[in-house]
C-alpha cells in the first residue's frame, strides 16, 4: 500500500507505526514535499493479516528472533518455550535451568545424546548473544498489561528487540517512551 | 496524478524485503542438508509417522546424519514416536535447538511448543469464531519457521512427515530452494490406492522426484507364530501400482504390533527389530531411497 499526497502529487513517506491498540495497528505517513501527514488506522482484521503473513508494516529489525512468529502467535504454548529469560529473576543462574532429559533406557544403543553443532555452545551454556536475561521494571509491566491481551506477546517481543539493539538489560517506562519517541508516535 | 507503479518502494514497509529475507534465512539453513524427503500419503492412519520414524532410524543406524520435521502441526506424533515429548526447546546462537532422540536423531515437532496433551494446536485471532481464516497462512509461517529457525547442524537428510492429503506438501514445496524427494506411502486396499495417484500426480506436477512407493501394513505377523496372513487385500498391488505409475516399488512392510508398540515407547523399531520381517523390509526401503537421493 502506498499514499499519494494529492496536493503536491507526491509519494509519501513512511513516518513511523504505533504499538497495536486493541488490535489496531497506526501507521503514520507524511508527505515529504509539505509535510502533510496521514495515519492509517488498520481494523483487528487487516492487523491480522499482516501478522499472520510475519511482516511488520513499516518494516522491521534486521534479525527477527527465532520461531519469533509461533512464538508471538499460538494461542497455547508451552510456557518456558525457547528458554525465555526469567522475568522476575535478575541474577539467576542459567545452569540452574532443567538439562534435557535423557533417556536411561538401556534397550537403546550407542545413542550419541545431544552432540553440539559445529559453532554452537552447548545446550544450556551460557547464550547472551541474543538471548541474555532481559529485567522488566515493574512499571514496565504494568505499563504492557494495557496492551490488549492477544498482542501482548508481539509487543513484548517488540520491545525486547528494540531493548537488545539499543544494548539495554532492563526494561522500563523510560525505555518504552524512547522507542514510542523512534517509531514517531 | 501519479499512479500506484510511479512511485518507488511499496510504501515505506518493503514487505518484499521482508519475505526475501525470510527467503534467504531458509535457504541459508537448508544449504547444510543434504536432502529433504518428505513421507506422503493421500490417506490417513497408513502408518506415515511410523514409517517416518523407522525409515530415518534405519539410515542413522547406517551411519547418516538425520533429522526429522513433524509437518503435521494438527497431529504430532514424531515427538512421542522418539521419545522427546519431555525435553524443552532451548534458543542458541544458532537458532532454536531441536529436540534430540535415539540415535542422535533431531527433531522440531508442534508437540514440543504446546503445553499438554490436551491442548490443540489454536492461533490468536481478533476473533476465536473466525480463526479458520488465518490457520493456513499461520501453518505455512509456522512450517516456514521449523524448517528456517531450527539449528539442524549439518544433516544428511531431514525426513518431513506430512499429515494425510497433498496440501502440506505443495506448502513444503513453495518453501524450500529445490523440491523435496518424495515416498509415497499407502495399505494394500483399494480405496488407499485411488489416493496414491493423486500423491503421484501431485508430486509429478511440483516436479518433485518421487523415490517410491511403499506399501505398509501388508499382511500381518501372527506374534505367536510368525506366520504371515494377509490383513487387506491379497495380491501384489502394491507393486502392480508403481508399474502402472511408473514410480519405483520400495517394498511391503507386514503389520508386526512391535511397530506400534515401539512408537509408543518412544523408540525406532528398527532399533531392536532390525532382523524381523518388518525390519528388514525397512531397512532395505531406506537403503533403496538412500540410494535413488544419490542418483539423482
Ligand atoms: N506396519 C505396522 N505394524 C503395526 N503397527 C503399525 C504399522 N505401521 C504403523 N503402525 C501403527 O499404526 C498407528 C498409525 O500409524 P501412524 O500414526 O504412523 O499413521 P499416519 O499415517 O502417520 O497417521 P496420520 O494420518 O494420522 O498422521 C500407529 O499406532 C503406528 O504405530
Ligand atoms: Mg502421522
Amino acid at each position: 500500500m502506498k499514499f499519494l499526497c494529492m496536493a503536491c502529487d507526491e509519494g509519501m513517506r513512511l513516518e513511523g507505526t504505533d504499538a497495536p491498540d486493541a488490535g489496531s495497528l497506526t501507521v503514520v505517513f507524511v508527505c515529504p514535499s509539505c509535510g502533510a501527514r496521514v495515519a492509517m488506522l488498520t481494523n483487528p482484521w487487516e492487523a491480522q493479516l499482516v501478522r499472520t503473513l510475519d511482516v511488520k508494516l513499516g518494516g522491521g529489525p534486521g534479525s527477527p528472533a527465532p520461531m519469533g512468529f509461533v512464538r508471538a502467535t499460538l494461542a497455547r504454548r508451552r510456557e518456558d518455550l525457547f528458554d525465555e529469560p526469567d522475568r522476575g529473576g535478575a541474577g539467576r543462574d542459567p545452569s540452574d535451568a532443567e538439562p534435557p532429559h535423557e533417556r536411561a533406557d538401556p534397550a537403546v544403543p550407542a545413542q550419541p545424546g545431544p552432540e553440539p553443532v559445529p559453532g554452537e555452545p552447548p545446550a544450556g551454556g551460557g547464550d547472551t548473544t541474543d538471548a541474555g536475561p532481559l529485567v522488566w521494571s515493574p512499571e514496565a509491566e504494568r505499563r504492557l498489561e494495557h496492551v490488549p491481551s492477544f498482542v501482548r506477546p508481539m509487543a513484548r517481543l517488540g520491545i525486547e528487540q528494540f531493548a537488545r539493539e539499543k544494548g539495554y538489560r532492563e526494561i522500563t517506562a523510560a525505555v518504552m517512551d524512547e522507542m514510542r519517541g523512534r517509531l514517531g508516535g | 496524478m501519479k499512479r500506484y507503479r510511479d512511485l518507488a518502494g511499496d510504501g515505506g514497509s518493503d514487505v518484499l524485503a521482508q519475505v526475501a529475507a525470510q527467503e534467504a534465512r531458509l535457504r541459508t539453513r537448508m544449504a547444510a542438508v543434504r536432502r529433504v524427503v518428505a513421507v506422503m500419503s493421500g490417506k490417513g492412519g497408513v502408518g506415515k509417522s511410523a514409517i517416518t520414524v523407522n525409515l530415518a532410524a534405519a539410515l542413522a543406524l547406517e551411519g547418516a546424519r538425520v533429522g526429522v520435521l513433524d509437518a503435521d502441526l494438527n497431529g504430532p506424533a514424531l515427538a512421542k514416536m522418539l521419545g522427546v515429548r519431555d525435553q524443552r526447546l532451548r534458543r542458541g546462537p544458532e537458532g532454536v535447538l531441536p529436540a534430540v532422540g535415539a540415535l542422535g536423531i533431531r527433531v522440531m515437532s508442534m508437540d514440543l511448543l504446546l503445553p499438554g496433551d490436551e491442548t490443540p494446536l489454536t492461533w490468536q485471532a481478533p476473533t476465536p469464531q473466525r480463526a479458520h481464516i488465518w490457520r493456513q497462512t499461520a501453518e505455512v509461517s509456522a512450517l516456514r519457521e521449523f524448517l528456517a529457525d531450527t539449528a539442524w547442524g549439518e544433516q544428511d537428510y531431514l525426513w518431513v512427515d506430512l499429515p494425510p492429503g497433498t496440501d502440506r506438501f505443495c506448502d513444503l514445496h513453495n518453501l524450500l530452494p529445490s523440491p523435496p524427494v518424495v515416498v509415497i506411502t499407502t495399505i494394500p486396499s483399494e480405496v488407499a490406492r485411488l489416493v496414491v495417484q493423486k500423491s503421484v500426480t501431485v508430486a509429478r506436477e511440483l516436479k518433485a522426484p518421487v523415490a517410491g512407493l511403499l506399501e505398509n501394513m501388508a499382511g500381518y505377523v501372527c506374534p505367536a507364530c510368525g506366520v504371515v496372513s494377509e490383513l487387506f487385500q491379497p495380491g501384489a498391488m502394491a507393486g502392480r501400482l508403481a508399474a502402472e505409475q511408473a514410480i519405483p516399488h520400495l517394498g511391503q512392510i507386514p503389520f508386526d504390533p512391535a511397530i506400534g508398540a515401539a512408537a509408543d515407547r518412544g523408540i525406532p523399531f528398527v532399533v531392536q527389530g532390525r532382523q524381523t520381517a518388518a525390519g528388514k523390509a525397512l531397512t532395505a526401503a531406506a537403503v533403496a531411497i538412500r540410494a535413488f537421493t544419490e542418483a539423482t
